[in-house]
């Protein structure tokens, strides 16, 4: 087996969601890892040396070697434990350009706008990511149609694959979307198989490991606004 | 990523390309389909306004843009230099049964052009209509961005230029693969094929905007472009001796480079040499120049862009 599991170091963040999902792929695939927390406020020599483009969690160390970005984390799980565990990519070529349509969709439309509820510095750009995001949830439901093929619950079908790692990642962070800002990201009434997604998930034993506490997130997240609006306020 | 066309000609074909909270809840995928086809007719009376006259008549002016890049000669010639087996295995895969929806000018189309012709794989390509009503054949197969490229496999859409190349590699198993097989290898390559897109994103910016927005863009560009010299190395291609994923990704720019150089005042062979000199080097192979257009063209497309977004 290449490499084999010896020497897998996960350089992270308890709270990024980034991180969680390489988290719910190593534990899918059955791994074990050295879980490092990174403290981006003082961020480490190795660290800094693994991530020199981006500075971002998670890194994982494989043998040494750091593969940057979750969704190429998560790729590369895939590739280099091809013998070890579930697949999480489907084997037809075309259901699996479907997988990666849709994880695209995941990362380009809805993460990379929620980021921006967070971290954008007026009102109005903040409102505008929130709508930006929830109709990217709406579409979401789409994909999750086309993706379990009515084979599951899951994007996967009967059991988790890619998207639902990547989406799954996200899980607390959803769930504290209505505690910071007063909406419900998935909503059973609006988005019905993502609301039934979302509860399976949180079933699997793996989302019981791995994902983090929903009231930690919240107060996390509020230690980050109060932060950022001191920053403002002083310029 | 893909590109699409200048939002500010359809304002509200922007509107289509995110199903809004507003509409009625889509229940089945041929449902969105017939939703897409709908609008796209309420909104047909927008498609006469004199700025899309005008990007027609670009369009038209340039006889060489209308006819679609020359593909079929030269694949057909590397596809009967190759073995019987792989011959046979390419049977199956006639032109027919490949067709991609593209736009002369689009670099993310133009990387699944190259790949396409780096793996001697024929399809028909199919330029599209971007700046005015887009055809009913591109809104059926990308209903949820409504952009190109996409490939159409028997029928079947693919879409986003980097998840083509995958699946390039995946379904045409007999062809030379754009990823390398090693686990690690291919990490970095979709690493750095994803980070390339940075490229357009900031150059984008580079001629849109002024001020504090532009230096910080001209400041991201000096630094992506200098990230990329570096990971490039003293390597012939982005994987060591094979022209292969990073290159095809990143490639399509490369036309654009002169117009962000001269709106963001740096010099590539100052910033980034070795990648001045790898686009040198990648320039000089079939494919990628069968694929790209000169500077200048892309220059003047940027020009009517600019034109029609109203910037100065």
């Amino acid at each position: 087996m290449a490499g084999g599991e010896g020497a897998l170091k996960l350089l992270g963040m308890w709270a990024s969601p980034y991180v969680t999902r390489a988290k719910l792929a190593l534990h899918i695939k059955g791994l074990r890892y050295e879980n490092v927390e990174e403290d981006l406020g003082n961020k480490s020599e190795l660290f800094l040396i693994s991530n020199p483009v981006h500075k971002t969690v998670p890194v994982l160390i494989h043998n040494g070697k750091p593969i940057c970005e979750s969704s190429v984390i998560v790729q590369y799980i895939e590739d280099a434990f091809a013998d070890v565990g579930p697949s999480l990519l489907p084997t037809d070529p075309y259901e699996r350009a479907i997988a990666r349509f849709w994880a695209a969709y995941v990362e380009d439309k809805l993460a990379n706008q929620w980021v921006r509820v967070l971290r954008d510095k007026t009102d109005e750009e903040r409102a505008e990511a929130m709508r930006q995001t929830l109709a990217a949830v709406e579409v979401l439901e789409v994909g999750l149609k086309e993706c379990s093929g009515g084979k599951g619950a899951f994007f996967g079908g009967d059991r988790v694959g890619y998207i639902d790692v990547l989406l799954g990642g996200m899980v607390s962070w959803v769930k504290a979307n209505e505690p910071l800002f007063g909406i419900k990201l998935i909503d059973a009434a609006k988005t019905p198989l993502l609301a039934a997604w979302m509860e399976s998930f949180c079933e699997l034993d793996v989302a019981k490991a791995v994902l983090q506490d929903v009231n930690e997130v919240v107060e996390y997240a509020k230690a980050v606004q109060a932060r950022m609006a001191a920053a403002a306020a002083n310029n | 990523m893909t590109m699409t066309h200048p939002p500010g000609l359809c304002p509200r074909s922007q509107a289509l390309a995110v199903p809004l909270i507003h509409r009625p809840r889509i229940d089945n995928w041929s449902t969105l389909r017939l939703l897409d086809q709908h609008d796209i007719l309420a909104h047909a009376t927008l498609h006469s306004s004199p700025i899309i006259n005008q990007s027609r008549a670009f369009l038209s002016s340039h006889a060489s843009i209308q006819s679609p890049p020359k593909q079929s000669s030269s694949v057909a010639r590397r596809v009967s230099s190759w073995s019987s087996d792989r011959d046979l295995a390419m049977a199956g895969e006639t032109k027919g049964e490949l067709v991609l929806l593209d736009f002369w000018v689009s670099p993310f189309g133009q990387r699944c052009r190259i790949a396409l012709a780096e793996k001697g794989i024929a399809y028909e390509y199919s330029e599209q209509e971007l700046l005015g009503k887009k055809s009913e054949l591109l809104l059926l197969s990308n209903p949820v961005h409504k952009k190109i490229p996409v490939l159409l496999h028997a029928g079947r859409p693919v879409k986003e230029s980097l998840v083509i190349l995958n699946y390039l590699d995946d379904a045409f198993l007999s062809s030379p693969p754009l990823l390398p097989a090693d686990p690690y290898a291919r990490a970095q390559a979709r690493f750095w094929a994803a980070y390339s897109d940075k490229v357009y994103e900031i150059g984008t910016r580079l001629w849109k905007l002024k001020g504090d927005a532009h230096a910080q863009a001209r400041k991201e560009m000096l630094e992506v472009l200098g990230n990329l010299d570096g990971e490039l190395g003293e390597k012939a291609f982005f994987a060591g001796d094979a022209f292969g994923f990073v290159d095809v990704a990143l490639v399509p720019f490369m036309p654009w480079l002169p117009s962000y150089e001269r709106y963001g005042e740096f010099s590539l062979a100052e910033v980034a040499p070795r990648v001045a000199a790898w686009a040198a080097r990648c320039g000089e192979r079939e494919s990628v120049a069968k694929s790209l257009y000169p500077a200048e063209k892309v220059d003047e497309f940027i020009t009517m862009l600019k034109k029609v977004y109203g910037i100065e």
